[in-house]
């Protein structure tokens, strides 16, 4: 990442202070969108690579949630339930929750909030973007060739001595967490560059919140690029790290994952707070903004948190070994929910004042407003240690994260909605529009709160079998995730359909123009 | 339904949820039901609250007629959010306290705890008692502190009983210590919440005996007092074990052959094969019994490794020998 930054400074400073030079002339993308430097068109190539990752993420979901109902006869093996696990989890954390937002929102309105033309450093995001493209071939071939079966957390000693070739997903996952890092040193640089031009706007909370998701995504990357390196080693047989024979290797590796994924839930939070602020503000009116000190105070407490949280509550969370890290892991991760109560405030004042019309990215905005306190929520009872020692390790925490992960999912469609009619001038239904948020919503709300259920009465995670006499649960969780899935398919459905009206008048309306 | 039974145990007190076993809901089987509950009815009060506090506002305020002033950012806006903050970090305080009071509670074990060793090998779990006794389901004392002294194994797992409210993982070869005290007798499930291993579903039994019942059943498995001379002994297990049930002392034929003269003859093996008799071979009997099996006979014998404290393999041995 360094060389990558320290190759480029003649360049950046040379295109932040005359940004129009980095517009190519228009005729010369053209054909070349693969390599285009525009940020929109970026922004747009990253929106075509998350939609297919969610598309099949989804689908891999909504199989795993209809396993249960399917019973035995279905043919799925334990093995293969495991290999959808992994590939499900893995498509969904790294080409799905964590870029969404940053790449394609992110790079679209970024330049314009805080008043420049373009990204700090095009190249870098065109780099950013072809890691990320990388990153899903990887993926896919993983997926045609054999399936990781080890989690969507590479979990050693398993990632270590199983003898599907985990390699292809590591190295997917290197390329994803690279190309966080490469894009996220671009938007902070962006902002931090345009504070020097004569446009500079003050910064809004979504700036503020970017940032911070950018920059706790860019100090989280090296831990799990070392990590996976050194698991990659293990497997080629140069390190003995992590070998099934090294007493407690497992909790190192599990240690030193948890500290990435807390960091990397702390950026997918921040960056639900960035769209959603946008989207909120948008809706209140400009004289009706919320004064954006309390809530950027509360995104820098917010990154803080999630750094210190991090280690603390990754070494705490799985082994229980040491009381005092335990302790402070909990404190933390629990201190750590108070920004989001500030948040949530902030967006139901500026709702209850808004002057436009409710629109349907409004519903998504609203969406992920609910699952982000749903996800704090919960947090607060696996952050508490009187239950959370009792709950860690059973499906409570993955319904946790598939708060957040989902809710990250709602605020991106919510942006999505909010720019699609300047991004392609199709005009949305918002009837479908509200439906598929409300669909989503519920159907996220029907899937994950019988997990919540469930872990409390035990059910271990990512475990084939219920505990005994709860089938009855996994009825809702599949309706859930049908619901969901329907909702994300009609959204989609709704864009694409209006993006394709808006071509088709565009057409005939040239057509009249020529006749 | 669901939903329903969701409210029922929202609403119901915790205390109540021992007789709710049945329906599907876990009973209160040990000391940390009662503070556990009521830290998870807590957070969920808490939780719901909130939730709803939250969602009904957003409602409110998205069905609220539109207005074109805005006080927002005037200046009370800040005050309000310190005061936000302030109300919910000393919310999150509490938690922080209350819970960690109750976890501590978890892991510290009192003194003078039954010791039992808890292991998870590729065929299932095993429990080992103080008198070396290695049984298959843990069996626990009523209101007595247990303390589980778990072995790590060449994957990790976790020992899970959700009935008695414990979840400990336990790290890969790494040993580590629980502790739990049963306040309710019955059949609970025991899980290894290993993941991903080939061992998922490891499950077995976690019984807690009644008042008295467990006395009954640790005389039962701890047969005879180890400290008797050798062949008497070796006499009250053969009693006691069930042995004299197939090896009879007088030369009758039974369903296994007689210890009368057992030192004086040879023995012919199922293959043909001839033992001279010795200790060894009477050890390796006993305890893996079906490795040589006398012509003639079925191989019925149940084995005996880990189920025979080693005097008492030795008082055996020194028992049949005394019968020439």
């Amino acid at each position: 990442m360094e060389a990558v930054r320290n190759a480029e400074p003649a360049r950046t400073t040379r295109d932040v202070a005359r940004p129009a030079d980095v517009r190519p002339p228009a005729e010369s993308h053209g054909e070349l969108w693969l390599f285009t430097l525009d940020h929109k068109r970026l922004a747009a190539m990253h929106a075509i690579l998350i939609g297919l990752a969610l598309v099949a993420g989804l689908f891999l979901a909504a199989g795993l949630a209809m396993q249960p109902i399917a019973g035995r006869g279905s043919g799925a093996s334990a093995e293969t339930l495991r290999r959808i696990y992994s590939m499900h989890g893995l498509a969904l954390t790294f080409l799905v929750a964590l870029p969404a937002i940053p790449t394609v929102l992110g790079n679209w309105l970024l330049p314009e909030r805080c008043g420049v033309r373009e990204m700090a450093w095009p190249r870098v995001n065109l780099f950013s973007f072809h890691l990320l493209a990388a990153s899903l071939a990887l993926f896919v071939i993983a997926f045609l060739a054999a399936p990781s079966d080890a989690g969507w957390s590479f979990d050693a000693p398993f990632s270590v001595t199983t003898n599907a070739p985990i390699a292809w997903s590591a190295f997917a996952a290197i390329c994803a967490v690279l190309s966080f890092a490469c894009s996220g040193a671009n938007l902070l640089a962006t902002i931090a560059f345009s504070r020097r031009e004569a446009s500079a706007k003050p910064l809004p909370l979504f700036a503020w919140a970017l940032g911070g998701s950018a920059l706790v995504q860019m100090l989280a990357a090296p831990v799990l690029v070392a990590l996976l390196s050194i698991l990659l080693a293990q497997r080629g047989g140069t390190s003995d790290v992590l070998a099934p024979t090294t007493v407690g290797s497992d909790v190192a590796f599990a240690t030193w994952f948890s500290v990435w994924s807390y960091a990397a839930s702390g950026a997918v939070a921040l960056a639900i707070v960035a769209i959603v602020s946008e989207v909120v503000d948008a809706h209140a009116g400009e004289e009706n903004a919320p004064a954006a000190r309390a809530p950027s105070a509360a995104v820098i407490g917010a990154c803080v948190l999630a750094f210190a949280g991090a280690g603390a509550q990754g070494i705490g969370s799985r082994t229980g070994t040491s009381v005092g890290i335990s302790v402070a892991g909990s404190a933390l991760a629990l201190l750590a929910l108070t920004p989001i109560a500030v948040w949530c405030a902030t967006w139901v004042g500026a709702l209850a004042r808004r002057n436009q019309a409710a629109s349907s990215s409004l519903g998504f905005a609203i969406a992920a407003i609910v699952l982000l306190a749903a996800s704090a929520l919960s947090s607060l009872f696996l952050a508490s240690l009187g239950s959370g020692a009792y709950l860690a390790s059973t499906t409570f925490a993955p319904a946790q994260m598939h708060f957040l992960a989902l809710g990250a999912v709602c605020a991106f469609l919510a942006g999505i909605h909010h720019l699609w009619a300047r991004w392609t001038g199709g005009v949305l239904r918002e009837s479908w529009g509200w439906m598929s948020c409300l669909l989503v919503l519920g159907g996220v709300l029907l899937v994950c709160v019988p997990q919540l259920v469930l872990g409390y009465l035990g059910q271990p995670h990512r475990s084939e079998t219920l505990v005994t006499g709860e089938a009855r649960w996994s009825v809702l969780a599949a309706l859930g995730a049908a619901a969901t899935v329907s909702g994300l398919l009609l959204a989609g459905w709704n864009l694409l359909a209006s993006a394709m009206d808006a071509r088709s008048t565009e057409a005939s309306s040239c057509q009249r123009g020529a006749a | 339904m669901n939903a329903l039974a969701l409210l029922a145990l929202l609403a119901g007190p915790a205390g109540s949820a021992g007789s709710a076993g049945s329906d599907g809901w876990l009973p209160n089987a040990s000391t940390f039901a009662a503070p556990i509950d009521r830290t998870f009815l807590m957070s969920s009060w808490v939780a719901l609250f909130l939730f709803v506090l939250l969602v009904g506002a957003l409602v409110l305020a998205l069905l609220a007629p539109r207005r074109d002033a805005g006080a927002w950012a005037d200046g009370k806006g800040g005050k309000w959010m310190g005061a936000l903050a302030l109300g919910a970090g000393l919310t999150l305080a509490g938690f922080f306290v209350h819970g960690t009071f109750v976890w501590a509670d978890t892991q510290v074990t009192p003194r003078g705890a039954l010791t039992i060793q808890v292991a998870l090998e590729d065929k299932g779990w095993s429990f080992t008692y103080p008198n070396g006794y290695v049984a298959t389901d843990l069996h626990l004392p009523l209101d007595r502190p247990v303390k589980l002294a778990l072995r790590g194994a060449s994957e990790p797992y976790t020992f899970s009983a959700p009935a008695l409210r414990v979840q400990v993982p336990v790290a890969l070869g790494a040993n580590r210590d629980a502790w739990i005290q049963p306040t309710l007798a019955g059949e609970y499930e025991l899980r290894s919440a290993a993941n991903p291993s080939r061992r998922a579903h490891a499950s077995a039994s976690a019984i807690v005996h009644a008042e008295g019942a467990y006395d009954t059943w640790y005389q039962n498995i701890s047969g005879p007092p180890l400290d008797l001379p050798p062949i008497e002994l070796g006499q009250r297990s053969y009693e006691m074990r069930g042995c004299a049930q197939c090896h009879s002392l007088d030369g009758a034929k039974n369903a296994g052959p007689t210890f009368a003269g057992f030192m004086t003859r040879q023995h012919v093996l199922a293959d043909g094969t001839v033992v001279e008799p010795s200790a060894d071979y009477i050890k390796e009997s006993i305890l893996d019994s079906q490795a040589k099996v006398v012509q003639g006979f079925e191989p019925v014998m149940p084995v005996f490794r880990g189920r025979l404290h080693d005097l008492e393999v030795a008082g055996l041995i020194a028992f049949i020998q005394s019968r020439k």
